[in-house]
């Protein structure tokens, strides 16, 4: 276990910058996801930690030692891939025992390793199959095998469950984070799914075309995102993004709609600004707003209800059943204290100092 | 009809087509053999298919009598050093082509294609050209060199759509693991290449063994001529020797049954990855 920090780092390929300039700080055991849209640098980053790829510009630091001109093998990290890469030609043992025998370890050292490795992700009974004898959410067990046969200083996970059906990943999800706690060992952890960061992250880092938008908890990142990239990416159904002008304490959106805000700097006071509502902070409340219903989604738990706020599209999450059909008028308020203010032009939040 | 007397019928229809097709390949080889063992008397006016009389005459000749054994020895020694050749030269340029921003990937791999369209001969009479300049006719070395030219095109053609379908992961999976490149590349990407490397010392194999042009070309002494040449010219002198050359032919034949015997296996798979992910 080490910690790991990244500083000033940038990748080039030719003349395109894709990583422009990253600071990370990792603390020991600390489970960090890198998310972020497709092309954001993520994966590049997470191949840069594992020497990979080289470092056009900056420094990683992984314990106390610098390893930017380090080859992967004397980097002390084990890395888990999208597609598993297990060595078709190997046995499931000989495949988590591959990094140990390459070290020079005897034989009657390396199975006991195998062995309390493959008793943690429940693999003994395959341990003398071949990857091609195993099921998607085998392999990947491996593939994690594999990685904690070592017990290196780092994990790297370079989007793990994308290869998996829907109900086989939220079990693995469940599976990696709780190997996380019983082995405590660092991790850095990359996917596209903001679901799986949220559930998963002890610290999440939203990238968005080579930079950092945002670093902090699961619960920071939802409750204050930055900008309005961050309140876009995280969360499901998306904010919603209303349009509009500050005027005396409270929004009026394009369309003429006024809605309530709490805590409006007085600086913001006229400026064109975008209101900020998760879906689930919309209310049914009698003297709310008016609201046409468009669609109407029942996943169970809750209700989906797209509704137009005047002219504006919006989305509500309600824990309550409703019977409102398409074309129906509900009536909606927003939670003042929930709500989010971000300048129009530059997309920051805008917070009383 | 019902369902399996047709498919009785289709299975039925499936084998016979099969062995028509192995007799008429067959056929001319099963011959040779029954001819190789057939009596001096008899030899030019039966026409049985079965084998009527036996004797070793012939391979006792060719043996005692000519430079068989020492063409025999020239033809392996030619072909392993093609098959080895090949095989090194090839692997390691399809891999540098399939893993590294090469300048000019593109123009590297379609002259290799354009270079196997070449015909043999036209490239024999240069390529003597230049061997006569360096004083190499009519010696072994030039042999491989000329049959390497005409495998190692296609070798590293066919290696490159091999390794291009095998997943780079793999490869950062084994430098992760603890190995330095060369170290992936031995212990990870040669094992899983060995179908590709078998198919591929297959048919240098082949080409390099069955060559008549080349040797024709390159050699001219009795001691340093390959099988072919060898053989062919039993034929040449005034009395057709045809009893011999059936003995040497089917001589010839043995190291190919072997080779494919050991290797179809790997043959198989190579032929099928090359065609599907390539």
């Amino acid at each position: 276990m080490a910690p790991v920090s990244i500083k000033g780092l940038k990748k080039r390929f030719g003349s395109l910058e894709v990583v422009k300039g990253i600071d990370i700080d990792i603390a020991d055991g600390e489970f960090v996801v890198l998310v972020g849209p497709s092309g954001c640098g993520k994966s590049t980053l997470l191949r840069m930690l594992a020497g990979l790829e080289n470092i056009s510009d900056g420094e990683i630091r992984i314990g106390s030692k610098v390893v930017n001109d380090l080859p992967p093998k004397d980097r002390d990290i084990a890395m888990v891939f999208q597609n598993y890469a297990l060595y078709p030609h190997m046995k499931v043992a000989d495949n988590m025992g591959f990094s140990l025998k390459l070290k020079k370890m005897s034989k009657a050292d390396i199975a006991p390793r195998v062995d309390r490795a493959a008793d943690i992700l429940g693999l003994r009974q395959l341990l003398d199959r071949y990857p091609r004898q195993l099921s998607g959410g085998q392999r990947q067990r491996v593939a994690m095998g594999r990685a904690i046969v070592r017990a290196p200083q780092v994990f790297l996970f370079d989007e793990p469950l994308s290869n998996l059906d829907a109900k086989l990943r939220v079990a693995m999800r469940a599976e990696i984070k709780a190997l996380h706690q019983k082995l405590k060992t660092t991790t850095v952890y990359v996917t596209h799914d903001q679901i799986e960061a949220m559930t998963m992250a002890d610290k999440i880092v939203v990238m968005r075309d080579g930079v950092v938008e945002q670093i902090g908890t699961p619960l920071e990142l939802y409750d204050r995102p930055a900008n309005l990239f961050v309140a876009g990416f995280i969360g499901s159904p998306s904010m919603n993004q209303i349009r509009g002008t500050v005027r005396g304490g409270a929004f009026e959106t394009t369309g003429g709609v006024c809605l309530p805000l709490s805590g409006a700097p007085k600086t913001a006071d006229g400026r064109v600004a975008i209101y900020g509502a998760r879906p689930e902070h919309f209310m049914l409340s009698d003297d709310g707003l008016p609201a046409e219903v468009t669609v109407v989604e029942p996943t169970g738990s809750e209700t989906h209800v797209m509704a137009n706020l005047g002219t504006t599209p919006v989305v509500c999450v309600f824990r309550e059943r409703i019977r409102a059909m398409p074309g129906d008028t509900i009536r909606i308020a927003p939670l003042p204290e929930a709500a989010h203010l971000f300048d129009a032009d530059s997309g920051r939040a805008i917070r009383a100092a | 009809m019902n369902s399996s007397a047709r498919t009785l019928l289709a299975r039925t229809g499936q084998y016979a087509l099969a062995l028509l097709l192995a007799v008429y390949s067959a056929f001319p080889i099963y011959y040779m053999i029954i001819c190789s063992f057939r009596e001096p008397a008899v030899f030019y006016t039966s026409r049985a298919l079965l084998p009527t009389s036996f004797t070793l005459e012939y391979y006792r000749t060719l043996i005692r009598r000519t430079d068989f054994l020492l063409q025999f020895w020239n033809s392996i020694i030619v072909a392993s050093a093609t098959v080895i050749v090949t095989l090194v030269v090839s692997i390691t340029m399809a891999y540098a082509i399939s893993r590294f921003k090469i300048r000019g990937k593109k123009a590297i791999i379609g002259t290799m294609l354009y270079a196997y369209m070449f015909p043999p001969l036209l490239l024999a009479i240069p390529l003597t050209s230049i061997f006569a300049v360096l004083n190499l006719v009519d010696t072994l070395p030039s042999l491989v060199v000329a049959h390497f030219t005409m495998t190692l095109p296609l070798a590293v053609w066919f290696l490159w759509g091999f390794l291009k379908a095998m997943p780079f992961e793999l490869e950062e999976a084994a430098m992760v693991d603890g190995c330095s490149r060369l170290g992936a590349f031995v212990r990870v990407i040669l094992p899983l290449s060995l179908p590709g490397l078998a198919t591929v010392a297959i048919f240098s194999f082949l080409l390099s063994w069955t060559d008549y042009t080349f040797g024709l070309v390159l050699l001219s002494s009795d001691g340093s001529k390959t099988l072919p040449v060898g053989l062919a010219s039993l034929l040449a002198g005034i009395d057709m020797r045809w009893g011999e050359v059936m003995a040497g032919a089917t001589l010839i034949v043995i190291p190919l049954f072997l080779m494919f015997a050991f290797c179809s296996r790997y043959f198989v798979a190579g032929m099928a990855a090359g065609a599907v992910k390539g």
